[in-house]
C-alpha cells in the first residue's frame, strides 16, 4: 500500500514536471528554433582566461558570461530545447523540494506555474538565457540555505556581497527569499545583516571599483530587451519566485479539499496548466520573425537560391528579408532579371540600408558593398557593429574574410585566433588559416578569389548615407563589374529612370551580358515603343520581340481598365512582375 | 609530519624537473640569429623597466634562455612553447647590478632530442630611468562608434594596469584626449563628450568639470597643451570631418575645416583666442609650449575652399612668442618650411629639456595615426636643424610623449599590423639620437599578437592618477563651470 502511494506521490510530482520538460523541447526544437538561430548569431563567447576576465569588471558579468557559454550551444537548436527544457525542470523541481523543505508537502501548483511561466516568457526569441540560469542559481543557492544547519545559515549574509558580484540583480531574489525565510523562523538578524551585507559592498563597489553608473549596477545584467519587453509577465514571475516561503505556507484547505471524480484538483492543476501552456504557446509563435530568421539563416549559409525559392513562395513584406534576398538575387546574376518577382520599395530601403547605428543595420548593410565589391565599406559596417555589439560569427567571418581579401594577413590572423576560440566555429577559423600570407591562394577560393578581383580599383569617399551614389565610381573603375551594374540598373527601374537604363545598355554588352535581363527589358521596351529617346546601337544585344507583344499586350489591358485603378491591378495582375506593372501602380 | 613535508617537496622538485629543460649533450651551434617576438634585440632598455618578456618564433621541443649580466647576476628560464615570462623579481636585480652595462640573451632550442644554441643578442641597460606611468586611451582604431572607452594607467615598472576614467562610469559618454602638464598627473585633465560633457581638471586630486565653449567660440576646445606654469591650457578649436576611403588599406581620412587656437586661463576660468590669424587666412592646431613657456609652437595650414582636395593640405610648424605675466602674444613665425618639401607636420612635442622638438611628417593633413608614410623628425631648438629619427619604420609612428627627464620617447607606432597601434620606446641620447624602439612589454609575449585595441595618445607620468568612479560620477553630475570669453 505504501508502494503503492510513494510511485503515486512520484507520479503526482514528477510527471507533470517531466511533460513540461518534454514540451518545451519539443515545441522549442520543432516550432521555435529560430530563437535558438538568432540568439546563436548575436554573440561570440570565447574559450580564454581573457575573456571571462573580460566580464568580471562588474557585479553581475559572471551571470553574463555564463549566459552566452549556454548560447554557444544553441548552434545545435536540439541542444538548446534540451537545455532550456532541462532548465525549466530543475527550476520546477527545486522549488517543488523547497515547499517540501518548508513544509508543504504536495507543493505543485506554483512550482509548476513558475515553470510554465518561464517558458512562456522563453518563446519570445528575445528572452535571453541569463534570465532562467540566473533564477535557477539562486533557487539552487535557497536551496542550499534551507537545507544547511541554522548555526550555518549566516553564510548567506557573508556571501550575499559574492553571490551580488557573480551574478548581479539576480542576487536579489536569494536576498528576497531569504528575508523571507529568515522572518518566519523569527530571525531578524540575518535577514538584516544579509540587507547590511550587499548594501556595504554596493556601496563600495560603486564608490571605488566598478565603472559603470550606479543605475547599472543595480539592474544589471537584467533588462528590458533581455527579457523581449514582457516586462509585465517577468515581473509576476520574479514575485512568484520572491514569495515561495510564502506560497509554502499557505495552505488554502478548501481548495485543497476540492476534488473531480476523487482526484483533488491540486493534483490535477499542473495538467490543466500544461493545456492552456501548450495552447498560448502555438499562439505564441512568432511567424513574421520565424520567417525572417529562416531567410537570414540560408543567407548567411549562402543558400542563395535556397533563399530566393523561400521568398518566391512565402513573400514577404519585411525589408530586411527583401534587403538580403536582393543580395542573393544579385550574387546569383538575377537581380536586374527577377527584381519585380519581389517587392520592392520606390526610396531604395529594399535595395540598400542607408548607414545609421541600429544593429541589424550595421550588420547587414555592409553585404550590399560586399557584392558590389566595395570591400572596405562592407568590413567597416562589420567593424561597426562589432565595437558597437561585440563579436558575433558572422561579423567575425565578414571582417576575417575583407582582412584576407584585401591581404592584411596579421590583421586576419588576430581575428581568425578569436574565431578559433569559439566552441562551435573552429573547423571555419581553420579554413581561413589556410589563406594567411597566400595570395594565391585567396585568389583561387570561389569568393574570396571573385571578390578580390572585383574589390574596386577607383579611391573614393564612400557615400554611406546614399548608397546608390558608390555605385557610379564602381562603374567607373569597372564597368565590368557584373554586380554594381545589376545594382545600379535595378536602382534606375526604382527611378523608373529608363533613358539611364538604356544608357547601360552598351555597358551591358561590354559585361558580357548575352541576354537583357528580364525586367530592364521591360524598360527597354518601353523606352522604344513609346518613343521616349533615341536608342543607341547595340551589336550583340537584342530585344526579344515576345517582350515587345506583352508590352503591347500589357498596354492594351491598362487602357481598356485604367478609368478604375483597382480594376486595372485586377486585370494586369498577371503583370505583377513586371517593370510595366511598377511604373504603373507605384 | 616530517615525511609528509618532505615527500611533497621531493614531489615538486621532480616536478619541477621534469618540467623545465635545459641543454644537456652535445650542443649544436646555429649561426643564424634567433627570431623573437617582440623584437627586443639590442635595444637600450631603462633600468626600471618591467621584464621585457618574449617567445621565439622557431619550431622546438623545449627552450632555455640564459639572460648574463655584463657586469654580474644572470637569470635562466625555461619554457615547454617558446614563451619566456621573466621573473620580476629576478630580473629587477638583473638591471640593478648592471646599470650602463649590457645583459646578453643566449637561447638554445631543443628538436628532435638535439640541443641547438643561437648567437647571442644584448640590451644596453641605461642608468636613466623612465618615467614609472604611461597613460593610454584604449580603443577600436577609427571608425565613429564607441561603447567602451578608457583611459588606462599602465606601470612601466611592472605589468600593473589599472583604469583611470572609463566612459561607462557615466553612461557611455566619450572620453577623449588626455593630458599632463610635464608629466605630472597633479596637473591633468580630459575630455568627454556627451550629455554629460564637459572638460574635466584634476585639481589637488579634485575633479573639476568645466565648459570651454562659449558663445564666441565657433568649435569646442578639442587637442590640449599645457603651460609649464600650470597656470594656461592651450588648445586648438578644430571643425573635424571623417570620410571613408573605398579602397586603400588607409581607410578613413580625418580632416579639419577650419580650426584656431584658443587658450584658457586657469585661475581666472577665461578662455581667449591665441591671435595668431586675425583675418582668418589659416587653420592653426596642435599647440606645444616651449619648456620655458615664452613659445607657443603650432601647426598651419591655409584656410581650405569649398571644393578642396584633402591632399593638398599642408601643415608647416610656426611659433608665437608668449608673455605669460600679460597673457600676450607676438606676431607667429616660421619654425619649418613642411610643405616646401611637399609634407605636413602634425604632433610637435618638446623635451623638458627645452632643446628638442619632436614631430611628426607625413604626405599631408594633420591627422597622421592614418598615414603609413609618417615618420618621426626632430628639430634642434637650438639651430633649428632638422633630421629624421632613427627609430622609425615602413608603417605609422606618430604620437608621441617625452619622460620627465628627457630621455625616453614613447610614441605611437603601427609597425605590428598596420592597423593598431602600439606604444613603442625610444633612448634619446645628449645629441638627440634615438636608438632602436622596444614596444612596451606585456606579461604575455603573445598579448599584441592577438589584442585588436589600439593604444592611443600615450603619455608618460611621474605619479599616479588616482580618481574614483564615485569621484568621476559626482564631478559629471555637477553643473560645469561655464568659462568666459576674455579679449585678452
Amino acid at each position: 500500500m505504501n508502494s503503492v502511494l510513494h510511485k503515486t506521490n512520484i507520479i503526482t510530482r514528477f510527471l507533470p514536471a517531466a511533460l513540461l520538460f518534454l514540451f518545451a523541447t519539443v515545441f522549442l526544437y520543432r516550432f521555435a528554433d529560430y530563437i535558438f538561430f538568432y540568439q546563436e548569431k548575436s554573440s561570440l563567447f570565447q574559450v580564454s582566461f581573457a575573456y571571462l576576465n573580460q566580464h568580471l569588471d562588474k557585479p553581475g558579468g559572471f551571470l553574463e558570461y555564463l549566459g552566452q557559454l549556454q548560447i554557444a550551444f544553441y548552434y545545435y537548436p536540439l541542444a538548446g530545447a534540451l537545455i532550456v527544457g532541462f532548465q525549466l525542470l530543475l527550476i520546477v523541481l527545486i522549488i517543488s523540494e523547497i515547499g517540501k523543505q518548508l513544509g508543504a508537502e504536495n507543493f505543485l501548483f506554483v512550482p509548476f506555474l513558475a515553470g510554465v511561466l518561464l517558458f512562456y516568457l522563453q518563446t519570445n526569441y528575445q528572452y535571453q538565457a541569463i534570465n532562467n540560469l540566473g533564477i535557477l542559481a539562486q533557487l539552487l543557492l535557497f536551496w542550499g540555505l534551507i537545507n544547511s544547519k541554522p548555526r550555518y545559515q549566516w553564510w548567506v549574509v557573508i556571501l550575499i556581497p559574492a553571490v551580488y558580484f557573480l551574478f548581479g540583480s539576480f542576487s536579489f531574489l536569494l536576498l528576497g527569499l531569504s528575508t523571507l525565510y529568515f522572518l518566519y523562523q523569527k530571525s531578524w538578524m540575518k535577514p538584516a545583516l544579509s540587507w547590511v551585507s550587499i548594501a556595504v559592498f554596493f556601496w563600495i563597489g560603486n564608490e571605488f571599483l566598478f565603472f559603470y553608473t550606479t543605475d547599472s549596477l543595480l539592474v544589471f545584467p537584467f533588462s528590458v530587451i533581455a527579457i523581449g519587453g514582457q516586462l509585465v509577465l517577468f515581473g509576476l514571475t520574479a514575485l512568484i519566485l520572491l514569495f515561495i516561503p510564502v506560497f509554502a505556507k499557505i495552505r488554502i484547505k478548501a481548495i485543497e479539499r476540492i476534488k473531480i471524480k476523487n482526484i483533488k484538483l491540486a493534483g490535477l492543476s499542473p495538467y490543466l496548466i500544461l493545456v492552456l501552456l501548450v495552447i498560448a504557446a502555438f499562439q505564441h509563435i512568432d511567424e513574421k520573425s520565424k520567417h525572417y530568421f529562416h531567410a537570414e539563416k540560408l543567407f548567411y549559409e549562402q543558400k542563395y537560391d535556397e533563399l530566393i525559392r523561400y521568398n518566391f513562395n512565402e513573400p514577404t513584406n519585411n525589408k530586411l528579408t527583401l534587403f538580403l534576398n536582393n543580395v542573393a538575387l544579385a550574387e546569383t546574376g538575377r537581380l536586374a532579371d527577377s527584381f519585380f518577382k519581389f517587392r520592392q520599395s520606390s526610396d531604395g530601403s529594399t535595395l540598400f540600408l542607408k548607414w545609421q547605428n541600429i544593429g541589424q543595420y550595421l550588420q547587414f548593410g555592409g553585404y550590399y558593398y560586399y557584392a558590389i565589391g566595395v570591400i572596405n565599406e562592407a568590413q567597416r559596417w562589420a567593424y561597426e557593429y562589432t565595437v558597437i555589439y561585440g563579436y558575433t560569427p558572422e561579423t567575425l567571418k565578414m571582417l576575417i574574410k575583407t582582412e584576407l581579401i584585401k591581404g592584411n594577413y596579421r590583421t586576419a590572423v588576430k581575428y581568425i585566433s578569436i574565431l578559433g576560440k569559439s566552441l562551435f566555429y573552429r573547423d571555419d577559423a581553420r579554413q581561413f588559416r589556410k589563406f594567411l600570407n597566400n595570395d594565391a591562394a585567396v585568389l583561387s577560393d570561389d569568393e574570396l578569389g571573385k571578390k578580390k578581383q572585383l574589390d574596386t580599383k577607383l579611391d573614393f569617399f564612400v557615400k554611406s548615407d546614399t548608397p546608390w551614389l558608390n555605385l557610379l565610381p564602381v562603374l567607373e573603375a569597372d564597368s565590368n563589374n557584373p554586380v554594381a551594374l545589376q545594382y545600379e540598373l535595378s536602382w534606375l527601374m526604382l527611378q523608373k529612370d529608363m533613358k539611364g537604363i538604356v544608357n547601360l545598355l552598351p555597358a551591358m554588352e561590354n559585361a558580357g551580358l548575352k541576354e537583357i535581363p528580364k525586367n530592364v527589358e521591360e524598360a527597354v521596351v518601353t523606352y522604344k515603343l513609346m518613343r521616349v529617346g533615341e536608342m543607341p546601337g547595340l551589336t550583340k544585344l537584342q530585344i526579344d520581340s515576345k517582350t515587345e507583344q506583352r508590352f503591347q499586350r500589357y498596354y492594351q489591358l491598362y487602357q481598356q481598365n485604367q478609368a478604375s485603378k483597382r480594376k486595372a491591378q485586377i486585370a494586369l495582375r498577371d503583370f505583377a512582375d513586371t517593370y510595366w506593372y511598377y511604373v504603373f501602380f507605384n | 609530519m616530517s615525511l609528509r613535508y618532505h615527500s611533497i617537496c621531493l614531489i615538486g622538485v621532480l616536478f619541477l624537473s621534469a618540467c623545465v629543460s635545459k641543454p644537456k649533450g652535445d650542443i649544436l651551434k646555429n649561426s643564424d640569429s634567433v627570431k623573437i617576438y617582440p623584437d627586443y634585440t639590442e635595444v637600450i632598455i631603462p633600468a626600471n623597466i618591467a621584464p621585457l618578456n618574449f617567445f621565439v618564433e622557431q619550431e622546438g621541443d623545449a627552450y632555455y634562455l640564459n639572460i648574463l649580466g655584463e657586469n654580474e647576476g644572470n637569470l635562466s628560464v625555461s619554457s615547454r612553447d617558446g614563451a619566456f615570462r621573466l621573473s620580476e623579481k629576478k630580473w629587477k636585480k638583473l638591471l640593478d647590478e648592471n646599470r650602463d652595462a649590457k645583459i646578453s640573451y643566449q637561447i638554445s632550442i631543443e628538436k628532435d632530442g638535439k640541443w641547438i644554441q643561437f648567437p647571442e643578442f644584448s640590451n644596453t641597460v641605461s642608468s636613466e630611468k623612465v618615467d614609472p606611468f604611461l597613460y593610454y586611451r584604449l580603443l577600436y582604431p577609427g571608425y565613429e562608434s564607441w561603447t567602451e572607452l578608457s583611459i588606462v594607467q599602465r606601470s612601466l615598472e611592472s605589468f600593473k594596469e589599472k583604469t583611470v576614467i572609463q566612459n561607462n562610469v557615466v553612461g557611455q559618454n566619450c572620453v577623449n584626449c588626455h593630458a599632463f602638464n610635464n608629466q605630472n598627473a597633479e596637473n591633468f585633465m580630459f575630455h568627454m563628450r556627451g550629455n554629460l560633457g564637459g572638460t574635466y581638471f584634476v585639481e589637488n586630486g579634485d575633479l573639476k568639470k568645466v565648459n570651454l565653449k562659449t558663445k564666441e567660440m565657433e568649435n569646442g576646445a578639442v587637442y590640449p597643451r599645457w603651460h609649464p606654469s600650470g597656470k594656461y591650457v592651450a588648445y586648438s578649436a578644430n571643425k573635424v570631418v571623417q570620410q571613408f576611403h573605398s579602397m586603400k588599406n588607409k581607410k578613413i581620412e580625418v580632416s579639419d575645416l577650419n580650426s584656431s587656437l584658443v587658450l584658457y586661463d586657469i585661475d581666472k576660468n577665461e578662455m581667449m583666442q591665441v591671435p595668431v590669424d586675425p583675418e582668418t587666412q589659416f587653420m592653426d592646431t596642435y599647440p606645444e609650449w616651449s619648456a620655458d613657456g615664452e613659445f607657443l609652437y603650432f601647426c598651419r595650414a591655409a584656410q581650405i575652399a569649398e571644393n578642396y582636395d584633402y591632399r593638398d593640405i599642408k601643415y608647416d610648424l610656426y611659433r608665437v612668442a608668449f608673455d605669460p605675466e600679460q597673457r600676450k602674444f607676438s606676431a607667429p613665425e616660421l619654425v619649418f618650411d613642411a610643405a616646401g618639401i611637399g609634407k605636413s607636420v602634425s604632433f610637435p612635442r618638446i623635451s623638458p629639456a627645452g632643446n628638442v622638438l619632436v614631430f611628426t611628417l607625413h604626405d599631408y593633413g594633420n591627422f597622421s595615426i592614418w598615414h603609413k608614410e609618417a615618420d618621426l623628425y626632430s628639430i634642434n631648438l637650438g639651430n633649428l636643424q632638422v633630421k629624421r629619427c632613427e627609430n622609425n619604420s615602413d608603417f605609422t609612428e606618430s604620437y608621441h610623449s617625452w619622460s620627465a627627464n628627457s630621455k625616453w620617447l614613447v610614441f605611437s607606432s603601427k609597425r605590428g599590423d598596420g592597423l593598431t597601434a602600439r606604444p613603442y620606446i625610444s633612448f634619446v641620447d645628449e645629441n638627440g639620437i634615438t636608438s632602436k624602439p622596444f614596444v612596451l612589454p606585456q606579461q604575455d609575449p603573445r598579448f599584441y599578437r592577438e589584442f585588436v585595441k589600439t593604444f592611443n595618445i600615450p603619455e608618460f607620468a611621474i605619479k599616479d592618477v588616482d580618481l574614483t568612479p564615485g569621484e568621476i560620477r559626482k564631478a559629471a553630475g555637477k553643473e560645469a563651470i561655464q568659462a568666459q570669453w576674455a579679449t585678452n
